[in-house]
């Protein structure tokens, strides 16, 4: 993990309030799951950085999928084409890759670390929820149809693929490994159907991201024992039987 | 320059000092910083025993700062002395233990503790905990309860010793003369400003807890006030903590009377902030044809 000073490369606004974003700098490595904190501003308001899954790595570039929610995410997208940011990453302990067909759950902006892993994978099935049409952003990713996957859609009002929750169209097959990613309650019904091994990826508010401040918390099962672990360290992708689904 | 300045029992290289609770255990931050340039660390608060903290949430970011509700999470004396602090002390800093309890008793076992180890310079009585005694009120609202630890504690080391002291009491100065009757070489402060948020749409507190610590820039001129009322009445040495972020902050402390400063909340956004800090404050003293830190320090003209 390292402080880099990035440019902004590319912007652009996509349906839905998301900001595709391309950063360039000298950054360090990074893999599927591990994050970044980007700093809205130079000025005290707001204080924090503020945490996002790595959509992509090519070199000297780190590329980002926000959706805009609040003034911290609007400053980002408000900074113009060769403007500075500052970048610490990567950070976190990223997806275990694993063999076999594996199974991606991705809801809402949760998609964005399965982009990243799914460019590692040799094959894999897709499963994508949102609540409209308008927050589904396969278009972008027109890449993932040239690899060996099946995607499958799924939206809240039917405007798009299957009708329903994403949890109501878990594909009946055998996965030797499931990763998911997306909003607390999806996850946790995710964690509740599905029977086989996976890893979770877990939001929470954070403060620094490099473990100095512990406000990341996430409860887990450990050795038996419930422990209280950082997010941005022991995290924030957890196996299935570690996380304590009632915490929230 | 000559960055060097005395303060609380030490000689620090500089006057910039890594605060409690927001440098972990200090090498969490070395791939960010140089911890040899810092003039000392003082690690995230330590008890007797491990603590899992508060359950989460446990921050909220207001308007240039944020409250917290961490709870003290942390590895206990034992493993921090087996885990951390071999690694810890080949660097060329002072490090400095924050000493934690929930009973007046457990502030004593940490520090004689660490009393034996020749790389811990210095202990820090984190008056500021929640203790059992008063129902969850912390000793340094009170000079009496302040005392009576500073007191019990000095009696088990000879390691300078410091008190950590919350400006949520009526009686700051009270606790900061009570410390240094009972023999504290200096008193930090401040630590966080009691407050709190509350989301109108669930009607409920932001954090797990009903209230939590405020910290970051939004205190400063709070901080700041607190450091000058204790220096420039109680003869103890005072290390001055509260939204300290740029090297001109820093000398506004120092002229106040502060002998030196700890960086807080600023490293969360910025991991290298002391350096930069550092830096920022040996050019403006060069600029204003200052030759040392010393010159600066309680030079304060009032209005």
């Amino acid at each position: 993990m390292k402080q880099v000073e990035g440019e902004v490369r590319r912007k652009f606004f996509l349906k839905g309030n998301f900001l595709f974003l391309e950063i360039e700098g000298n950054f360090p490595p990074s893999k599927p799951g591990q994050f970044a904190m980007l700093s809205p501003s130079p000025s005290f308001d707001p204080f924090l950085r503020r945490p996002f899954g790595i959509l992509f790595q090519d070199g000297n570039s780190l590329f980002f999928l926000i959706k805009i929610i609040g003034r911290g995410t609007r400053l980002i997208s408000e900074k113009r084409i060769g403007e500075r940011i500052s970048v610490i990453t990567p950070l976190g302990n990223g997806f275990t890759l694993k063999e076999g067909k594996v199974l991606l759950a991705g809801g809402g902006t949760g998609i964005v670390p399965l982009v990243y892993l799914a460019s590692k994978l040799k094959g894999f099935t897709l499963l994508y929820g949102a609540k409209t049409r308008d927050e589904i952003l396969i278009d972008q990713f027109l890449w993932l149809k040239a690899m060996p996957r099946e995607i499958i859609i799924t939206t809240e009002d039917g405007s798009a693929g299957k009708k329903g929750l994403l949890t109501q169209h878990i594909p009946q097959e055998d996965f030797s490994y499931a990763y998911v990613s997306g909003p607390w309650p999806m996850m946790r019904e995710f964690a509740r159907l599905y029977k086989g091994e996976a890893e979770f990826s877990l939001e929470t508010i954070m403060g620094c991201g490099f473990g100095v401040c512990y406000g990341c918390a996430v409860r887990v099962r450990r050795n038996g024992r419930e422990k209280i672990v950082r997010a941005c360290m022991e995290g924030p992708v957890f196996k299935k039987e570690e996380v304590i689904w009632t915490q929230r | 320059m000559d960055t060097k300045v005395k303060a609380g029992g030490l000689v620090l290289k500089n006057p910039v000092i890594l605060a409690s609770g927001t440098a972990g255990y200090g090498v969490e931050l070395a791939p960010f910083l140089d911890l040899n340039r810092v003039g000392a660390i003082v690690v995230k608060g330590l008890y007797p025993y491990e603590r899992q903290g508060n359950p989460p949430p446990r921050l909220w970011e207001t308007p240039c700062g944020l409250l917290n509700s961490i709870g003290l999470q942390g590895v206990g004396m034992k493993r921090f002395a087996e885990e951390y602090l071999p690694q810890l002390s080949r660097y060329e800093t002072h490090i400095i233990i924050n000493a934690c309890g929930q009973e007046d008793e457990e502030y004593v076992q940490v520090v004689e503790y660490f009393s034996k180890f020749p790389s811990v310079s210095a202990l820090e009585l984190n008056l500021s905990c929640p203790n059992v005694r008063e129902g969850g009120k912390c000793p340094a609202m009170w000079p009496r309860w302040s005392y009576e630890i500073v007191k019990a504690a000095r009696e088990v080391t000879k390691k300078p010793l410091w008190a950590k002291l919350t400006p949520n009491t009526s009686s700051l100065v009270e606790v900061a003369s009570a410390c240094r009757e009972a023999g504290a070489d200096a008193v930090s402060l401040v630590n966080t400003y009691l407050a709190m948020a509350v989301d109108f749409r669930t009607r409920r507190s932001r954090l797990s807890t009903l209230f939590g610590g405020l910290s970051g820039p939004a205190i400063k001129p709070l901080a700041l006030r607190a450091v000058y009322l204790v220096a420039s009445s109680v003869d103890v040495d005072v290390i001055g903590i509260g939204g300290i972020s740029s090297g001109e902050d820093l000398l506004e402390f120092l002229l106040v009377g502060a002998k030196a400063v700890q960086i807080g909340s600023v490293t969360l956004r910025e991991p290298a902030a002391a350096e930069r800090i550092l830096e920022e404050a040996v050019s403006l003293l060069a600029e204003e044809g200052y030759n040392n830190f010393n010159e600066i320090i309680g030079r304060f003209q009032g209005v």
